[in-house]
């Protein structure tokens, strides 16, 4: 894929928070800082235990990378209709996501499905482009963005989105380091979330017989009658069973059904501490 | 009447295509989320499965070095000096495995770009596949290159079947017997299901049980839950 970008107005030097980039940190001195730190950073994501965590240090990492950046977002757009913030730095970062999905305009919707970064240097002057967005532009607060594509899976997308604190806070510079940040993180997110179907079936299995050993204990039951019962409440509850089963995992409690029914009692109730063999 | 062999998940079968190219008698592909949540794939050799509960229950052992180091791990000849003074006490000496080699299911790569291959970050490990021989006969480098190599040919089956939920459902091992004695225990106690292992683990040394061996006895009626709550 090329590596295209627009620009909604000429870009000025960067500005603004941020760490030293590779051009403001000196030549080859400043590539190397930046080789580095872009090589501390894809451990930290691949050490990273769950998808979540992936995505809030890489956020955290561009906002403290990129010069210029002041906030930033993880979002994700299903179906070009809904912006999510999965990772955000702050309320107004989130804010810009929520005001794309309700005002159906941004650049999350169309610019970033086609250009690997989109650069807005003011948002409240984009009145052509997002002329409803840009007339909500000072509920952000934050002026300029830089827009980097994670992925796209037809209609679907993710897009690492970065604010900043003044008008056009975001140059060349800004732009190179974060597409560098954005494939690094593209990586670590798809990663993640192939670890995570992984691991979560087999964790549904545990957490499933855990609460079934649970409640064979309590309630003298063999494992089928601590199923049944699991899958009882789940349809009560109109909760999915492994939900059930975690809540009580966690908390020792089965969450309540709901009070027109009363609770179903275990009909059967063994002699013995332990279930007997056979009845697995 | 026999019973019918169990027919091979998609990933035992791979490895059925490189048997002639490395050699081996025993094949096991193991997914695991962590030490004690695991499970091992329809197909896999049933005595190098039983080593494996043996390494959970002590922590120690090949498979638990290869799969949290992310890299292989080759032993010679089991019945030798090894490097795991608590495993090499309890192997036991008719366990007909004498070779081994042991590499992780590294998280397959999804994209490339230059500044990833130079970063070259450690990949996460979705469990391990390994492969045993009868005879003492050591896995050379390049065999051992190919079953890394066919290791990562698993692993991406692996993942591709995981986002669909048909490798839990249909290829796993849904043997819960651990989780739910876990549970019992948990409740016995009033205690974390860590803790609640660890009394088993315990239990399972010193009784000669691996921690499966004993949540199946349990579950049987043949040991108290009592009894591995407060051991006499």
């Amino acid at each position: 894929m090329d590596a295209e970008h627009h620009s909604a107005t000429p870009s000025p030097t960067p500005s603004g928070p941020g760490r030293a980039s590779a051009d403001d940190s000196g030549g080859a001195e400043g590539l190397d800082v930046l080789a580095r730190e872009l090589a501390d950073l894809a451990r930290a994501l691949q050490s990273a235990s769950s998808p979540q965590e992936v995505l809030d240090r890489a956020v955290a990492t561009a906002v403290d990378l990129v010069p210029g950046a002041a906030e930033g977002t993880i979002s994700l757009v299903r179906s070009r209709r809904t912006v999510t913030s999965a990772a955000a730095t702050s309320a107004a970062a989130r804010h810009l996501d929520e005001l794309q999905t309700e005002l159906g305009e941004g650049p999350c919707l169309d610019a970033v499905y086609t250009q690997r970064s989109t650069r807005v240097d003011h948002l409240a002057r984009e009145t052509e482009r997002w002329p409803a967005l840009a007339a909500r532009a000072d509920e952000i607060g934050l002026p300029s963005m830089l827009c980097l594509q994670l992925f796209v899976d037809g209609d679907n997308l993710g897009a690492l989105n970065l604010l900043g604190a003044e008008p056009a806070a975001f140059g060349d510079t800004s732009e190179h380091v974060g597409l560098l940040l954005a494939a690094h993180a593209a990586v670590a997110v798809a990663d993640a979330r192939d670890l995570e179907h992984t691991h979560l079936g087999l964790a549904h299995r545990d957490v499933i017989g855990q609460a079934k050993g649970i409640l064979m204990e309590r309630h003298r039951l063999s494992a089928d009658q601590a199923f049944a019962l699991l899958a009882s409440i789940s349809q009560d509850l109109n909760r999915k069973l492994y939900d059930i089963a975690a809540d009580l995992a966690a908390t020792g409690e089965l969450p309540q059904r709901p009070q027109h029914r009363p609770q179903q009692r275990p009909q059967q109730r063994p002699q013995h501490r332990s279930p007997r063999p056979g009845d697995r | 009447m026999s019973a019918e062999p169990q027919d091979p998940s998609p990933e035992l079968r791979l490895c059925g295509l490189a048997r002639e190219a490395v050699g081996w008698d025993r094949v096991v592909v193991v997914v695991a989320r962590d030490v004690d949540t695991r499970a091992a794939l329809r197909g896999s050799d049933p005595v190098l499965e039983g080593y494996c509960d043996l390494q959970q229950t002590l922590l120690q052992g090949p498979s638990l070095d290869a799969f949290t180091a992310g890299t292989p791990v080759v032993v010679d000849d089991l019945h030798a000096r090894l490097p795991w003074p608590l495993l090499a006490s309890v192997t036991p000496a008719d366990l007909p495995v004498r070779s081994m080699a042991v590499v992780p299911l590294l998280v397959p790569a999804t994209c490339s770009s230059a500044v990833t291959r130079r970063a070259a970050p450690p990949r996460p490990a979705l469990g391990v596949l390994i492969a045993g021989r009868d005879d003492v006969d050591p896995f050379t480098p390049a065999q051992v290159a190919v079953l890394a190599h066919l290791a990562a040919v698993v692993a991406a089956v692996l993942v591709h079947r995981a986002g669909t939920g048909e490798l839990i459902a249909v290829d796993a091992d849904p043997n819960d017997d651990l989780a739910v004695v876990g549970g019992m225990l948990a409740e016995h106690l009033g205690a974390s299901a860590g803790e609640a292992l660890s009394r088993m683990r315990a239990h399972a040394f010193t009784s000669g049980r691996t921690l499966n061996e004993l949540a199946r006895a349990v579950l049987a009626g043949e040991v108290a839950v009592e009894d591995v709550a407060h051991p006499r």
